[in-house]
């Protein structure tokens, strides 16, 4: 059966045997002690029962995939290659697996299907509503590079809903990703847990497994050649027989002649498999002047749900043969409504047909298929990843998807379960749509139609689809803004607010009611009090040039409003006052999942600390920065090395689900008390509830971005197909936490795409009490849309590094002041003339909007806004905007009750403060006040090392000695839990096991999962294995350690690792910088190493020097037997050590080094090297 | 604030299908089977060092669940059962149900007795009830308004002989409580239901509530009893992403303790249901149809996963197996797994 795929640690028991086992990814801690008297106590964390130390046997947690099991009848404990050895000789799998289970490449080649007529290309093309952005876009980079087309600037085209053009099926839903409450994962770097492959064939009893069982075809990717599907439907082999149905339909009939032939489809699907048919190919082949394609997804989604009410579906595959399918979200929706493999002929012919007209060069028809097939698994397994689902098998028939735009009707008939909640359009309107794309290709009357539409969905275009930023409206915001005219940026408003209006938009379709009598313009709220609701959106200083980086700040601190770091970092030359009394610090710091540039001091200089759990454009999904894109500047604020690639990882991977996050608000609180926490999610179905768990786990701040939001550069199938509107996540999540009397403890900002007064006014009254926004500054500051961020060639110098480009910059912060200045005051107007006085009398206030009465648009009319105007009927003592603190609960911290007292004269005097503390796990991110004061009152440089010495025994909470800077020294005598080290910006660290303890240290597990996860710099010894992902995103600390588990180093790019024990595998994944050396005493590392961005090297010299220093150390803060054995041997021993070099970083350092030879010093060595390494095309990380 | 007694239905953009939750887990075993309370009261030791990871609502004094599950406590039942003059029979040869009731006494009354016939349908003896005393002076208002009426069911094993061994009869206390889930809802004035049975077997029970970690002990107070014995004990301190009252999702659910998120959820309920017309069962037989469908869709993830695994056990899988078959260790791409075992893992069509 399909996996249960999700992050997991689930105990379970029958009542005589328990168990544990973690998910396969190992996305969730549990942590287990054996002590002598044959007691076992599994949990999440460790520490959670006091154990005395010498009755400790030993001490464990539970790996990835692996099981724990202990049998209480037989008195042990069984091992996890027993338990699996005996299931799985239960039955001959491996015979029955080798007779039955036939791989695809095994079948006999048949025939190839004939190819029809290039000259009728163009026509099928546009049956299946090809357009030239198609090709040009979309299937050229995937068939010349095997890659995903990639995008910039987010989308503002209309919704599929209320578009004029025909919509494809497809385009009507939405995918889902994992925030919050579950991690997306990394489908690049973690490969070794993702798996594409599937199996056609019919399921048998599983209750019985049989040989028969095992009757299947395995596919090794569910996108099929042609070939391959000649295969399947000739297939010969003794238990399968496959027969293909056609789903075509007469476009005249209509909605209710599209219903017949559904219900044909199913009558005909019923007779095969009586005939005991098992491999059922629905093939859209064959469309004529009287014959229109069934969209595709229809008929796999509708047939796969009348088979399982039927009970019939698990007897067969489907497989289906469709034109229309062709870029990645076509092929996911598919799989995620029941289709078994998809053969995308019509795109195959596109490249057949592209390579003859010189459309795609250098290419032949066979690498070019292999290409685009590629591409298409590789986006289909990403889009999985970023819902957190490993394998395509358990993706199929998941239905992570929301229809936007269907009315219930269809959903309920053909799309059983799906959330759909704003109605729309029925199936009269999709069969309308199919007929428009038929009618294109088969006019009435003949002409010479022989070309594709122009598109316009990517990039605005004259007869394209439409974009609510084009030249005229872009022109227009700069004038006004320029020469600060508010007339002509009421023009532009108009202009803005009327296209919106034109259904570009769902807030287009609702109207303002107008107060019966409207009050003077001067008892509104001032334009000065409104504007310190305003935010810029978050912008790495490394995606957008200095200039406006530092033009949006100084604008913003200007209004009193906040701008926003972006998860680049910030040079702290900014947060000095500049003469003029303006500031270049960005109130807002973000904390992104590759937490570049994360200190102690970045996180005291904030205003706000926002948590960046997904992003509009491209939620769940991690981010790259090119090397060639990491200008020595920028490397600098990031902590990193210039030239070197970036990677930030899909998840945070101290949030794996809601409670994890309720731990990072607390740590964050803890190293800047005075900062308010915020939140950042992207509108999806069921955003509302992660909020109201957000609001529970004590955020101050919950941010809701549209999924339109702006980006340097996403896949374009996240840019158009992930998130929802923030309108619909807006109302969600202010209704949701209304319902649970949640929404007075938190602020509700919101983003994406606004663009006018309007806007802001609408989004107040679906709930919101702050506004962001990104577009329309960068805008202001001189953007044209030309959307190539991700090319470095931004010709205004908005959105690039490259120094001459930037001299083109002409925005002024001035220019960002005029802009916020008349969004408020647009707002104040429409206030004024619906009676409110201040925004707080607005919140929520949905009784005060209504959808526009004439909506007679052919599609628009089905829309129902209901839900989204719902107010949840509660009393009037429940709040409607943020109306009380959170409570944070740092009283009760280690700090507070006994640390800060402790180290006051270190903090006011610089004196040495030694002490000895018990702790336990109830105590988290110890240390970290101390460390936020000491950085506070001594900045950057901090104190001189050990000035404050604390040692602990016993058990840490999650997070000890977060974010300490230098001067702090914590030595720990017990075990830690995960998280230790987070952040490290210069602290030392010392972790030993407690004195009493029998056990042997290197054997048993002392500290947790993610172990120095973004730390900056620091020291830390740990006598003892760690759990999975140590060092994952370090950028300077140097650490010894003596075992870890899974993916450790991953993402690292600085510092050093020492690993003096065992390491678990994929390591070095993702690893960009710094170098970990390795004691592989076992000789089995080498396979463990994921070799895609690091190589295995000799010991230099040097490494020797620098391991043997290490382990100096750890032997004196340790007293560790390893590191003394490995002295004792002396190099020679460490000699055998296996470095691991993350080749860009190598290439960078020689290179630097060299520059250095030629006479180069400091900055200037660094730039040239940086200019070199640019030059060098060969590069292989970041491309 | 206006109380609610139960979670709130789907309304405009909010639908409870999107509630997630996330948690604490821990057992505590004695690995040779020795029974002691030092089990049970460590494992709520556990649950109170755990209570961080679990959250409460907008009030304090209102958690998002907590609970135990333990073996049967022998002496302790028989010694609390004979206060209501039950009389019960050897260990293994008697199962006790916990269920949740509605406060309404004319509701639980006509599911009290449905019950019973239901017992009595399955060919085993009904021995009598038990109100399960409980102190819910500290629980906040939320957890007070969605509070059920709790007892415990006594019920002897039948005679018939497919009962005779430990998993015949577990199979019988099942089938009699998916009918009873199947049944025996009482929808009330939300829509909601507050008939629930934690658990039903002659092996384990389960105490649990939407309570805080730490308020276990004084809600059960039962559960400080030094007869309150058992070799292992399962906790769990839940972190829900809503205020709403709902006892019924606090784990432990009857066989597992869950800390995550099943993302392949819908999928995995409509393959199972698609699945259920092949299903033939040797030790089930025709008891198989009247336990259909497998997962009760009322439930979370958690419930769902647990509703599987209990099938998957029931139906004669051993755990392990039933479990690797749910969460088979990733194997395409695994350097060093044996071929065997990637065989094993790789068992199913799509």
């Amino acid at each position: 059966m399909e996996p249960w795929d999700g992050p997991a640690s689930i105990g379970f028991t029958d009542g005589i045997r328990v168990g544990a086992v973690l998910d396969r990814n190992g996305l969730r801690p549990s942590r287990y002690v054996v002590t002598k008297d044959d007691f076992i106590v599994l949990a999440s964390e460790v520490g959670v029962l006091d154990i005395a130390p010498e009755r400790v046997l030993q001490k464990g947690r539970l790996q990835p995939g692996r099981m724990l099991l202990i049998d209480t009848e037989e008195g042990r404990i069984i091992s996890d290659d027993e338990i699996k050895k005996t299931v799985a000789s239960q039955h001959p799998y491996r015979e029955w697996l080798d007779k039955n289970l036939i791989a695809l490449d095994d079948l006999v080649d048949q025939d190839k299907p004939v190819h029809e007529q290039h000259s009728t290309v163009v026509q099928r093309q546009q049956a299946f509503g090809y357009n030239y952005e198609d090709l040009r876009v979309v299937i050229e980079p995937m068939a010349k590079n095997g890659v995903e087309p990639v995008g910039a600037m987010g989308t503002d085209t209309p919704l599929a809903v209320l578009s004029d053009k025909p919509q494809l099926l497809t385009n009507y839903f939405k995918q889902l990703f994992a925030q919050v409450t579950n991690p997306p994962i990394d489908c690049l770097r973690e490969e070794i847990v993702t798996s594409a492959s599937t199996a056609i064939g019919g399921e048998r009893n599983i209750l019985l497994p049989t040989a028969e069982s095992c009757r299947l075809i395995e596919l090794k990717s569910p996108i099929l050649t042609n070939e391959q599907l000649e295969k399947l439907r000739q297939v010969k082999e003794p238990g399968f027989r496959s027969m293909t149905l056609p789903i075509l339909f007469d476009p005249t009939q209509g909605g209710e002649g599209l219903r017949l032939a559904m219900e044909e489809l199913f009558s005909a699907a019923d007779r095969a498999v009586a005939g005991g048919v098992n491999i059922l190919i629905l093939s859209d082949r064959g469309i004529g002047e009287k014959k229109a394609p069934i969209p595709a997804l229809l008929a796999v989604a509708g047939l796969h749900h009348d088979m399982i009410r039927k009970g019939t579906r698990m007897k067969v595959g489907l497989i289906l043969e469709s034109g229309e399918p062709r870029e990645t979200h076509h092929f996911a929706v598919l799989l995620g409504y029941g289709v078994g493999a998809i053969n995308p002929y019509m795109a195959y012919e596109t490249i057949d047909d592209m390579i003859q007209q010189g459309m795609l060069s250098d290419i032949d028809h066979k690498k070019a298929i292999k290409n685009y097939v590629k591409a298409a698994t590789k986006g289909v397994v990403k889009t999985i990843s970023k819902m957190g689902i490993s394998t395509i098998q358990s993706y199929g028939g998941a239905q992570i998807f929301e229809a936007l735009g269907l009315n219930q009707d269809v959903v309920d008939r053909y799309f059983t379960w799906t959330p759909s909640r704003v109605g729309g359009v029925g199936l009269d309107v999709i069969a309308e749509e199919a007929r428009r794309r038929h009618h294109r290709a088969f006019p009435a009357i003949p002409t010479d139609n022989n070309v594709l539409d122009v598109g316009g969905n990517y990039q605005w275009r004259k007869e394209g689809e439409k974009h609510l930023f084009n030249p005229e409206t872009i022109h227009r915001l700069q004038i006004a803004c320029r020469t600060n005219r508010y007339d002509v940026y009421q023009s532009y408003a108009t202009l803005v607010n009327d296209q919106s209006r034109e259904h570009y938009t769902l807030r287009g379709l609702l109207d303002l009611k107008p107060a019966e009598r409207p009050i003077p313009i001067d008892e509104v709220e001032s334009v000065d009090e409104i504007v310190k609701r305003f935010k810029t959106g978050a912008m790495s200083y490394g995606s957008i040039s200095q200039e406006a980086h530092e033009s949006l700040a100084v604008a913003m601190n200007r209004l009193g409003g906040k701008s926003n770091t972006g998860e680049g970092g910030e040079d702290p030359e900014r947060y000095k006052l500049l003469p003029n009394g303006d500031s270049k610090n960005s109130a807002i710091k973000q904390v992104a999942s590759g937490r570049f540039g994360v200190t102690s001091l970045y996180l005291v200089n904030a205003r706000e600390l926002q948590i960046k759990m997904a992003q509009g454009a491209k939620p769940g999904e991690g981010g790259q920065l090119p090397g060639t894109k990491v200008y020595p500047w920028v490397a600098r604020t990031r902590h990193t090395t210039a030239g070197v690639g970036l990677i930030s990882p899909p998840p945070h991977h101290d949030i794996y689900s809601i409670e994890d996050l309720a731990e990072l608000i607390h740590d964050l609180k803890n190293a800047n008390h005075l900062a308010r926490i915020s939140v950042k999610l992207v509108a999806e179905v069921g955003v509302g509830t992660v909020a109201a768990g957000v609001a529970k786990a004590h955020a101050d701040v919950v941010l809701i971005s549209g999924y339109d939001g702006g980006t340097g550069a996403s896949p374009q199938s996240s840019i158009k197909h992930a998130g929802l509107p923030w309108e619909l996540g807006l109302a969600e999540t202010h209704q949701t936490l209304v319902l649970n009397n949640l929404r007075s403890r938190i602020t509700v900002e919101t983003d994406g795409q606004l663009k006018t007064g309007r806007d802001v006014v609408i989004a107040a009254l679906l709930g919101a009490e702050e506004f962001g926004f990104a577009t329309a500054p960068l805008v202001v500051l001189g953007c044209v849309m030309m959307r190539v961020c991700h090319l470095n060639t931004c010709p205004v110098g908005v959105a690039t590094q490259d120094p001459k480009l930037r001299k083109k910059f002409t925005g002024d912060p001035a220019h960002v002041v005029n802009f916020m200045r008349f969004i408020a005051q647009e707002a104040r107007e429409y206030m004024a003339k619906m009676g409110f006085r201040s925004i707080n009398e607005m919140i929520g206030r949905v009784d005060r909007l209504e959808s526009r009465k004439a909506v007679d648009h052919w599609k628009a009319k089905g829309v129902d806004f209901s839900n989204i105007l719902f107010a949840p009927a509660v009393g009037p003592e429940v709040g409607r905007y943020r109306q009380m603190a959170q409570d944070h609960g740092l009283d009760g911290s280690l700090d507070r009750r006994v640390l800060l007292d402790l180290c006051k004269p270190a903090l006011e005097r610089g004196e040495n403060v030694e002490a000895t503390v018990p702790i336990r796990n109830r105590d988290r991110v110890v240390g970290t006040q101390v460390g936020s004061e000491l950085t506070r009152r001594h900045g950057a440089k901090g104190l001189p090392d050990d000035t404050i010495d604390l040692t602990f025994q016993g058990s840490a909470g999650q997070s000890f000695g977060a974010f300490i800077p230098r001067g702090m020294t914590l030595s720990l005598e017990g075990d830690a839990n995960d998280y230790f080290g987070k952040g490290l910006s210069g602290g030392k660290l010392i972790l030993t096991p407690p004195r009493a303890a029998s056990y042997v240290p290197e054997d048993n597990i002392i500290v947790g999962n993610v172990a120095f996860y973004g730390a900056t710099s620091g020291e830390a010894y740990i006598r003892g294995l760690a759990g999975e992902r140590f060092g994952v995103r370090n950028s300077g600390v140097h650490a010894v350690v003596e075992g870890v588990g899974d993916h450790g180093c991953e993402y690292m790019t600085g510092g050093r690792i020492v690993v003096i024990g065992p390491t678990g595998r994929n390591f070095g994944a993702g690893m960009t910088g710094g170098v970990a050396y390795v004691w592989d005493a076992a000789g089995d590392f080498r396979k463990k190493v994921n070799g895609e961005m690091v190589d295995i090297e000799p010991m230099e010299e040097e490494d020797v020097q620098e391991v043997h220093g290490l382990l100096v150390k750890h032997l004196l803060h340790t007293t560790s037997t390893v590191a003394k054995h490995i002295l004792e041997k002396g190099p020679a021993l460490i000699r055998t050590f296996v470095k691991v070099m993350p080749r860009d970083f190598k290439r960078m350092i020689s290179t630097i080094k060299k520059m250095h030879q030629a006479g180069m010093t400091g900055d200037q060595a660094i730039m040239a090297a940086f200019e070199e390494n640019a030059r060098d095309l060969s590069r292989v990380g970041g491309n | 604030m206006t109380t609610q007694t139960s979670a709130p239905a789907k309304q405009g953009l909010y639908d409870p299908q999107f509630e997630h939750d996330a948690c604490g887990i821990g057992f505590v075993v004695n690995i040779k089977g020795k029974k002691s309370h030092e089990i049970v009261a460590q494992s709520l030791e556990v649950l109170n060092n755990l209570n961080h990871r679990g959250a409460c609502g907008c009030e304090a004094n209102t958690g998002d669940g907590a609970g135990v599950l333990i073996q049967l406590p022998h002496a302790f039942l028989v010694k609390a059962a004979a206060k209501e003059k039950i009389v019960l029979p050897e260990p293994g040869t008697y199962g006790v149900a916990m269920m949740f009731f509605p406060q309404d006494p004319k509701a639980r009354h006509e599911a009290e007795k449905g019950f019973e016939k239901l017992v009595a349908e399955e060919g085993q003896s009904f021995l009598g009830w038990r109100t399960v005393p409980t102190n819910n002076s500290a629980l906040g208002a939320t957890a007070r308004a969605g509070e059920p009426h709790i007892r415990q069911a006594f019920i002897g094993r039948g005679t018939n002989k497919k009962f005779s061994d430990s998993a015949g009869f577990e199979r019988a206390l099942y089938l009699i409580r998916k009918r009873a889930e199947h049944s025996l809802r009482f929808p009330n004035e939300n829509g909601s239901n507050r008939f629930y049975i934690p658990s039903l077997s002659s092996r384990t029970i389960v105490y649990k509530g939407m309570l805080l970690a730490s308020q276990m002990e004084d809600y059960y107070p039962e559960l400080k009893d030094p007869d309150m014995v058992s070799a292992l004990a399962l906790v769990h301190s839940r972190f829900s992403t809503n205020t709403f009252p709902n006892w019924n999702r606090a784990h432990p659910y009857r066989f597992i303790i869950h800390n995550g998120e099943i993302n392949t959820l819908r999928g995995n309920i409509n393959w199972m249901h698609a699945r259920e017309a092949l299903l033939k069962s040797e030790v089930f037989g025709e008891d198989l149809k009247r336990l259909l469908p497998v997962i009760d869709t009322d439930g979370s993830d958690s419930a769902m996963f647990d509703n599987c695994l209990e099938f998957l056990v029931l139906s004669g899988r051993s755990l392990p197996h039933a479990m690797m078959m749910m969460i088979p260790e990733p194997w395409a791409n695994h350097e060093s797994m044996s071929k065997k075992k990637k065989r094993f893992t790789n068992t199913t069509p799509a």
